[in-house]
């Protein structure tokens, strides 16, 4: 993990020193290894392993649907966005979240920016790690600025025509 | 007209606040600039060749007096006493200082508006048929499926960050008033034999460099499926459009790369997995929606021809109600387009005082409603027979009379290189040069219908591509050059123009029009429009017309 990172938490997860791994057998000697995912299969293939944890780190044109076999084995998924501008990473969450039913840890890392942290909130992570430049204290402002959504998504917050069947004279 | 509640009002006032926050992280420097472009763009501010610009969000063309008041207002404090309608159904203003745009959404929000997802790579705008719920023609009214369409694609959280813009259109009647096949997506509302409700969902048209005709998707989409499929095609495309290359990113390449059929099955496969699901689950919403767009109070005594007595002796008058109105689904009413394309003025612009005067009138002569059209008119939609007089008067004291809708001089025409920083050529001054060469009412009316539309380059806002006539600006060693397109047409028979030959320099483009115009006078048959005789006869007596035998 990048030291001093700020990290926004939009749930609780557990903490755990991850170190990133680029090859398969490093990682199987690491405790809380975070691999490239097209290492995925060698590191399967390995007779001796042992991490405590597993984490895979996703580009954006992994296919994520290629890790389905082993999903409940993975406690971890960053999924890097190299510019925010590259939306893809908001599909691969919602795919992991809701079709595959992935219930590890999803992190989003990369060029995480203030203004992408709500729409990662509701696409299923738990964790954006902010680019190095950005001032948390902006960040968590930012993110308490928005109470309405018009359609659900992989987090539980109800939408708002889902809401306004039960509050008919609600005042702001 | 849909009316926002709490919920609504709150997202808006969110968004304005959001967005002074931006604005002031950018200019405290700690957004950099290149970081504030996406963040402008998805509130409409883009930078011009010599000012910001704002876009502010009509949704599916849909304005009430009041709010196009706020426009006027907006128009004269905070730009040059001018607005400018566009070919999606929004307003721009050209002059806006980055320090003034937060108040100025925060004056939108206080009349439910904003100009969120007007630009950048999100979905844009829901625009629709100017004519939605007045038309004799409509199996239903859209607006309804529009605003729901416009609340699942606000803030989507999935696809704010596509490869490229998004555009969705949305038809209801035979007639295509939306250019259906020339969006990213689009949907026709029909009947099935049953009469049952079903969603026609086209994929991958659109304009721009590389002009495509959408791709019919699916003609089977049941209402409670309509957010899901939607949703699936989005997906897929979030994930597999293309982002290497800008010019290549649009959903028209995926679709063409991929295949057509390849493209429905990814989709079919995504949308297998969510529909029925939660996205779907809230089509009860639907309902409430539809509530807003019940028909106004019409007056069951509206004297049918009121207007008759008028038009026979004035000749004028009965050119402008011949023109610039629709039979009404009321007896009695019409449907009135107030054109934007006076001959000696810039199409799509309206000064503040013409933007009050025609909220004024929308209350006078209506229900208060005013809707903009794509082809950058504006409508009242609900006037009576009998008041059609007293409302040319009111509008040709505006020098909002002319009777030029549909006309050759009812042209579209994009801002080019006296606004837009992407421009190679200008449009204004060429549009007003044919609009002078053609200035004359009974010869205008002899052409009859013709579709002219002009772009400043190759990136078609001026939707050249789909015009009978295109016009189309070129850089040509450092001069400005206009290419002309014949054949093109946005409506249910799409097709995309074809360019003639060689360009020409401004004036040598006029003198080309009139030479087509003179080819089509003479070998037009039984009352067949431009678009009918090019079909029959093909491109060439008029390359050499134009270009010598
Ligand atoms: S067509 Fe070209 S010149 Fe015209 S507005 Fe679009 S980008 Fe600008």
């Amino acid at each position: 993990m990048v030291a001093n990172a700020h990290q926004i938490d939009f749930r609780d997860v557990e903490p755990a020193e991850w170190t990133h791994c680029e090859t398969a057998t490093q990682a199987a000697q690491t405790a809380f290894p975070v691999l490239p995912a097209d290492e995925l299969s060698s590191y399967f293939e390995l007779n001796d392993v042992n991490s405590v944890a597993l984490g895979v780190r996703l580009s954006p044109d992994t296919e994520v649907e290629a890790l389905a076999d082993r999903l409940d084995q993975i406690a971890l998924i960053e999924v890097d966005f190299p510019a925010y501008t590259d939306g893809r990473g908001y599909s691969q969450a919602r795919v992991l979240r809701e079709h595959m039913g992935f219930q590890g840890e999803l992190r989003a890392v990369g060029d995480v920016l203030i203004d992408q942290l709500r729409f990662m909130k509701r696409c299923g992570f738990d964790v954006a790690v902010l680019a190095d430049h950005v001032d948390p204290d902006d960040a968590e402002a930012a993110l308490k600025r928005y109470g309405v959504w018009y359609q659900p998504a992989a987090d539980d917050r109800p939408p708002a025509h889902r809401l306004r069947r039960f509050v008919q004279n609600w005042e702001i | 007209m849909y009316q926002y509640d709490n919920f609504d009002k709150q997202a808006v006032r969110e968004r304005a606040a959001d967005f002074r926050d931006q604005v002031e992280r950018r200019i405290a420097g700690k957004l950099s600039e290149d970081e504030f472009k996406p963040l402008r763009l998805q509130n409409g501010l883009y930078l011009q060749l010599h000012a910001y610009m704002l876009r502010v969000a009509i949704p599916y063309g849909l304005l009430s007096a009041k709010q196009m008041r706020k426009l006027a207002h907006i128009a004269r404090t905070y730009d040059k006493d001018y607005g400018h309608f566009t070919t999606r159904q929004n307003i721009q203003y050209n002059w806006i200082k980055l320090v003034d745009a937060p108040d100025i959404l925060d004056e939108l929000a206080s009349v439910e508006m904003h100009a969120i997802q007007t630009s950048g790579n999100c979905i844009r705008n829901i625009s629709s048929a100017q004519f939605a719920g007045v038309a004799a023609d409509e199996v239903e009214d859209p607006r309804p499926w529009c605003e729901l369409i416009r609340q699942w694609s606000t803030f989507h959280p999935e696809f704010a960050f596509l490869p490229r813009k998004f555009k969705i259109a949305v038809n209801a009647s035979p007639a295509d008033r939306v250019g259906v096949k020339l969006h990213d997506i689009g949907i026709t509302i029909t009947r099935n034999a049953a009469g049952e409700r079903r969603f026609e969902v086209y994929a991958g048209g659109g304009q721009g460099r590389t002009p495509m005709i959408g791709k019919l998707m699916r003609d089977d989409i049941e209402a409670h499926h309509l957010l899901s499929y939607l949703e699936a095609i989005l997906r897929v495309y979030n994930r597999y459009g293309r982002r290497d290359n800008k010019y290549k990113a649009r959903i028209k390449i995926l679709v063409h790369e991929t295949g057509e059929d390849k493209f429905r099955e990814e989709v079919d496969a995504e949308w297998r997995k969510i529909e029925g699901g939660p996205v779907d689950a809230d089509i009860a919403e639907f309902g409430r929606i539809a509530d807003y767009f019940t028909a106004p109070a019409y007056d069951t005594e509206a004297q049918v021809d009121a207007h008759k007595a008028r038009a026979a002796m004035d000749p004028a008058f009965a050119a402008w109600v011949r023109h610039n109105t629709l039979a009404h689904k009321v007896p009695g009413y019409k449907a009135v387009t107030i054109s934007l394309k006076p001959h000696d003025g810039i199409a799509g612009d309206a000064t503040s005082d013409q933007m009050d005067a025609v909220a004024d009138l929308s209350e006078n002569f209506g229900f208060g409603e005013i809707r903009v059209t794509h082809a950058q008119n504006l409508v009242l939609p609900d006037v009576r027979d009998a008041d059609l007089p007293a409302l040319y008067d009111a509008l040709f004291a505006q020098g909002l009379g002319t009777a030029n809708q549909g006309l050759l001089t009812d042209m579209i025409v994009c801002p080019g290189l006296d606004y837009c920083a992407l421009a190679n050529a200008r449009s204004i001054p060429v549009s007003q040069k044919i609009a002078k060469r053609f200035d004359d009412m009974d010869r205008l009316q002899d052409i009859g219908e013709v579709k002219l539309k002009i772009s400043g380059c190759i990136n078609a806002c001026g939707h050249h591509h789909a015009g009978h006539i295109g016009i189309l600006g070129v850089d040509r060693k450092g001069t400005e050059n206009y290419q002309i397109l014949l054949g093109g047409s946005a409506e249910e028979d799409t097709s995309l123009a074809k360019i003639l030959g060689r360009g020409f320099d401004e004036d040598g483009t006029v003198d080309a029009i009139e030479t087509i115009i003179d080819v089509y006078k003479a070998q037009r048959q039984d009352g067949e429009n431009f678009l009918a005789t090019y079909r029959r006869i093909g491109a060439e007596p008029f390359k050499e017309a134009v270009y010598g035998g």
